[in-house]
C-alpha cells in the first residue's frame, strides 16, 4: 500500500533539504517548517523517520528555548500511533525523528508543535493512506 | 480513611464464597437504606456505630446514626474533604483552610494544626488521611505528594514518587497493619504501593474501564488483606491483594440519575464498620448515603435495569458567544458546540481526544469563545495549558453538524503565564474568560486570586480581594458595564470590581432570599442583571447590577425545571439562561423571569411547547 502526502510544496534548500522536501507554515504563521519522509512513500505497517528543518518566518534565529514535538493522529478515529517516536536533534533547527508507523489505511495528521518560553503553536500536514 | 476492619469483620463482608462480578453481587450484603445528606458529603468514617461525613457544600461534618439518626454536626469548617478515626479521634482535613481539625469522637475540637506551616511545608488542598500511633500521612493533594507528620503536626518529610512519574493529585492513603502504605494517585489513574520503609514497592492501574484499570481512584479502604479502591467515575469499588492482583469489583451504575437503591452514581467514599455491622458509601453529587447490610445470605442481585439514557457528563463550566454555546464533557475528553439560534440548541460539532499532549483534553474545566475569531479555548488541569483550537463553521448558515471544523492552533504554560504575578502555588488555572476590551482573565484556584491579562496575554494584575477579607475560592466571573463579578464559593458571596481591579462591594452574604450558599457560576443579561447558580440550593438567583436581590427559581429536583447542583450559567443573545444542570446531566434554559423553557439531555430535548409526559402514578396512588 502505498501513501499519498496531500500538502505538497517542491523547492530545493541549500540546507539539505530536496525536492522531495514539503514545507509548511504554523498556523499562527511564526515558523516554517520544511520535512522529508524516509523512505520518501509511506507505507502502512512500515515504520519510518521524517527528517525536520524549522526556521522563524521572520527570518531571526531560533530561541534557545525552542522546542519541536511531533506526533501524528487519525483525527477521524480519536487516536494516534501505537508507539512513541523517537526525536534526535542534529543541529540547530534540524530534526530527525525515528520509529514512526501508520497502523491503519484512513486520513493520518502528522502534528509538528512548535514552541518556546511556553507558547506553542502548529504546523500540520495531512497524509492519506490508501 | 485509617485501616479499617479486621480479618473477622472481612470474612463476613467479603465472604469467599462470592464470585466477583460486574455488579451482580453485594459485597457488603443488600441494600439497606438511604440517608439524605443535602451537604455534599465527600468522605465518610464510621467510629464506635457513628457515621462521620465530611461535607464540603456545607462546611460541616456529620454525625449520624446508621438509621439516619442525627446526633450532632461540627461547623466552621470551610471545606472538609477528608476523615479519619482512630483511638477515639477524629481528623478532618480542610481543603479550604489547607489544614487539620482533631476532634473527640462527641465533634469537639481538640487540636488544629497546617497554617502555620511555611513555604514548602504548607499544604494545600489536603484530601484522604491515615493514621498510625506515632505518624499522621496526609495526601496533599494541590501539591502532588503525601506528607508525613507526626500527631501534634510537626513535618516529618513525604512519601518518594514512583521512579516512572510524580504523584499526580493524590486523593488518599491508607496504611495496614504492617505499617505498609497505598496511594490512591487519582491524577495518573492508579495505586501505588509502599513498605513500611517508604519506598515505593509497586504501581498498577492506568485510565481505563477494564477490570484492573481505573477513572478516577478517589478513596481506599484497607480490610482483611485487601484493597478496596474506590473507582469513581467507574462508579465500582475494586479489590486488590497487596501485590496488586485484580480481585473483583463491585457497583452497578445507576440507570438514571437519583436511583439509588444500591446502585452507585459517582460514589465518593466508603466505609466499613468495625464489627462488619453494616458498610457506607457516600456519593456527594446524589448528596446520600448509602447503607448497606453486612450478611452474604441476603445477596441480590439488582439486575441490568431498564436501558440507560443517553446523557450528557457535563462539565460545570459554559460559554456563550453570538449564538454558540461551547460545553465540555471532561470524562469523555470532548468539547461541544451549539447553535442556540433555534428552540432547542443544536450540535454542531464535538472534538477532543484524551491525553497530555498538545491539542489533546485530560481534564478540561475552564471555556472561553469567541465566534467572530472563530476561536475557542480551553483550560486543561492535568496539562496546566491553555489551549486555542479554531472552529471553522458559518455562524449565519444552517446549524449542522460536522465533525471535521476544529483544529488545535497553539497552547500557553499556565507557569509561564502567570510568571510575572509571582504566584505563591503552581497556578491551577480553572477558569478563562475576557472582558469586552479583550483582556483576558484567569481565575487560579489554588491561589484565589484572578489575574488580568492583556489582549496579547501580557500580564497586568491580579484580584485577589481585600487584605483583611481575601478571596477564599473564586469560581466564575462575568462583565457588566462598570464592573466584574467575581464568584467566591466559600465566600458564598460575589465580589465586584471595577475595571481598575479595585474592590467595590460584594452581595450574596446577607440574610433573606438573596442569601448565596455555595455559588458556582455568574452571567449577566442584556440590561445588566446577574444570575448567579447556587449548587447547594439548586437555584438561580437574580440580583440587580449592585447586587439587590430580584427572585429565584429551581429547587432540589429532576423534574422539567429543577436542578440538581446547577453550575455554569450563562445568557444567549435571546436573554435566554441556559444553566449547567450538573446532577441531573442536562441542559436547562429559562426566560428571565425563571420560567423553564427547554430541558436537553445528550439523546433528546423537551420544551415548554413539547413538556413531557406526566409521570406515571405509583401503585400506591402516589405521584
Amino acid at each position: 500500500m502505498t501513501g499519498m502526502i496531500c500538502v505538497l510544496m517542491y523547492f530545493i534548500g541549500s540546507d539539505g533539504t530536496t525536492s522531495d522536501t514539503q514545507t509548511l507554515e504554523s498556523i499562527r504563521g511564526t515558523y516554517q517548517v520544511r520535512y522529508v519522509t524516509d523512505p520518501k512513500v509511506i507505507v502502512l505497517n512500515e515504520p519510518f523517520a521524517i527528517d525536520i528543518w524549522v526556521h522563524r518566518s521572520d527570518g531571526n534565529k531560533l530561541h534557545a528555548s525552542f522546542e519541536l514535538v511531533v506526533d501524528a493522529r487519525m483525527p477521524q478515529h480519536r487516536h494516534g500511533m501505537n508507539r512513541i517516536p523517537k526525536k534526535t536533534r542534529l543541529t540547530d533547527g534540524h530534526y530527525r525523528v525515528e520509529g514512526m508507523l501508520f497502523h491503519m489505511p484512513g486520513s493520518w495528521e502528522i502534528y509538528f508543535d512548535l514552541s518556546r518560553a511556553g507558547r506553542s503553536e502548529r504546523a500540520r500536514a495531512v497524509v492519506v493512506l490508501d | 480513611m485509617s485501616a479499617l476492619g479486621s480479618v473477622r469483620t472481612m470474612l463476613l463482608l467479603l465472604p469467599m464464597s462470592v464470585s466477583f462480578s460486574y455488579g451482580a453481587d453485594y459485597w457488603f450484603g443488600p441494600f439497606r437504606q438511604e440517608i439524605e445528606s443535602r451537604a455534599l458529603p465527600v468522605d465518610v468514617v464510621i467510629g464506635n456505630g457513628v457515621i462521620y461525613t465530611a461535607n464540603s457544600g456545607t462546611g460541616t461534618v456529620s454525625m449520624v446514626e446508621a438509621s439516619g439518626k442525627t446526633l450532632g454536626i461540627i461547623e466552621h469548617l470551610l471545606q472538609p474533604s477528608g476523615l479519619a478515626f482512630f483511638n477515639q479521634k477524629l481528623w478532618v482535613s480542610d481543603a479550604g483552610s489547607h489544614t487539620m481539625h482533631v476532634y473527640d469522637s462527641q465533634g469537639k475540637l481538640l487540636q488544629s494544626w497546617g497554617q502555620d506551616l511555611q513555604g514548602e511545608l504548607a499544604l494545600c488542598e489536603p484530601a484522604g488521611l491515615a493514621l498510625t500511633s506515632h505518624r499522621v500521612y496526609v495526601a496533599d493533594q494541590g501539591n502532588n505528594r503525601v506528607c508525613v507528620f507526626d500527631h501534634s503536626g510537626k513535618a516529618l518529610g513525604q512519601l518518594p514518587d514512583p521512579k516512572d512519574k510524580p504523584l499526580k493529585r493524590p486523593a488518599d492513603v491508607v496504611v495496614t497493619a504492617d505499617g505498609s502504605l497505598f496511594v490512591a494517585d487519582m491524577g495518573n489513574n492508579r495505586v501505588v504501593a509502599y513498605d513500611p520503609s517508604g519506598q515505593v514497592t509497586r504501581v498498577w492501574g492506568d485510565w481505563g474501564a477494564f477490570p484492573g484499570l481505573f477513572d478516577g481512584p478517589i478513596r481506599l479502604v484497607w480490610s482483611a488483606d485487601r484493597l478496596l479502591v474506590m473507582d469513581h467515575r467507574n462508579h465500582r469499588v475494586q479489590a486488590f491483594s497487596a501485590d496488586g492482583t485484580f480481585l473483583g469489583l463491585w457497583g452497578e451504575h445507576s440507570n438514571k440519575p437519583h436511583e439509588g437503591g444500591g446502585n452507585l452514581h459517582y460514589p465518593n467514599a466508603l466505609a466499613i464498620e468495625e464489627n462488619g455491622t453494616f458498610a457506607v458509601i457516600c456519593e456527594a453529587i446524589e448528596d446520600r448515603l448509602q447503607i448497606f447490610d453486612p450478611h452474604p445470605e441476603g445477596i441480590t442481585d439488582p439486575g441490568l435495569g431498564p436501558p440507560q439514557e443517553e446523557r450528557f457528563h457535563l462539565g460545570k463550566q459554559i460559554k456563550i458567544d453570538d449564538g454558540i454555546m461551547v460545553v465540555a464533557e471532561p470524562e469523555k475528553h470532548n468539547v461541544l458546540l451549539f447553535d442556540l439560534r433555534s428552540d432547542i440548541p443544536v450540535n454542531i460539532t464535538k472534538f477532543g481526544e484524551r491525553g497530555e499532549g498538545y491539542g489533546l483534553m485530560m481534564h478540561t474545566s475552564g471555556l472561553w469563545l469567541n465566534v467572530a475569531a472563530k476561536q475557542v479555548m480551553l483550560s486543561d488541569l492535568a496539562s496546566g495549558r491553555l489551549q486555542e483550537f479554531q472552529v471553522d463553521f458559518d455562524p449565519k448558515g444552517p446549524p449542522k453538524y460536522r465533525s471535521d471544523m476544529t483544529q488545535f492552533v497553539g497552547s500557553f504554560e499556565s507557569i509561564g503565564l502567570t510568571e510575572e504575578a509571582q504566584p505563591r502555588k503552581t497556578p491551577r488555572l480553572t477558569v478563562l474568560d475576557a472582558d469586552p476590551s479583550g483582556r483576558f482573565y484567569l481565575i487560579d484556584e489554588r491561589n484565589a486570586c484572578v489575574y488580568v491579562l492583556d489582549k496579547d496575554w501580557q500580564y497586568q494584575y491580579t484580584l485577589k480581594g481585600k487584605k483583611r477579607r481575601p478571596l477564599l475560592k473564586p469560581t466564575d466571573l462575568a462583565f457588566g458595564k462598570k464592573w466584574v463579578y467575581v464568584v467566591d464559593q466559600l465566600a458564598g458571596s460575589v465580589i465586584v470590581f471595577n475595571y481598575k481591579g479595585k474592590q467595590k462591594f460584594r452581595f450574596g452574604t446577607g440574610a433573606g432570599a438573596g442569601k448565596l450558599g455555595r455559588p458556582v457560576s455568574v452571567a449577566l443579561d442584556s440590561a445588566g442583571k446577574v444570575y448567579v447558580s447556587d449548587s447547594i440550593a439548586h437555584r438561580i438567583v437574580k440580583y440587580t447590577a449592585k447586587g439587590k436581590y430580584i427572585t429565584h427559581w429551581g429547587g432540589l429536583g429532576d423534574e422539567m425545571g429543577k436542578l440538581w447542583y446547577p453550575a455554569g450559567v450563562a445568557i444567549d443573545g435571546r436573554d435566554r439562561v441556559v444553566v449547567v444542570d450538573y446532577g441531573n446531566h442536562r441542559l436547562q434554559i429559562f426566560d428571565q423571569q425563571g420560567v423553564w423553557r427547554v430541558t436537553q439531555s445528550a439523546s433528546r430535548a423537551f420544551t415548554w411547547k413539547r413538556p413531557p409526559r406526566p409521570r406515571p402514578a405509583t401503585p400506591g396512588g402516589k405521584p
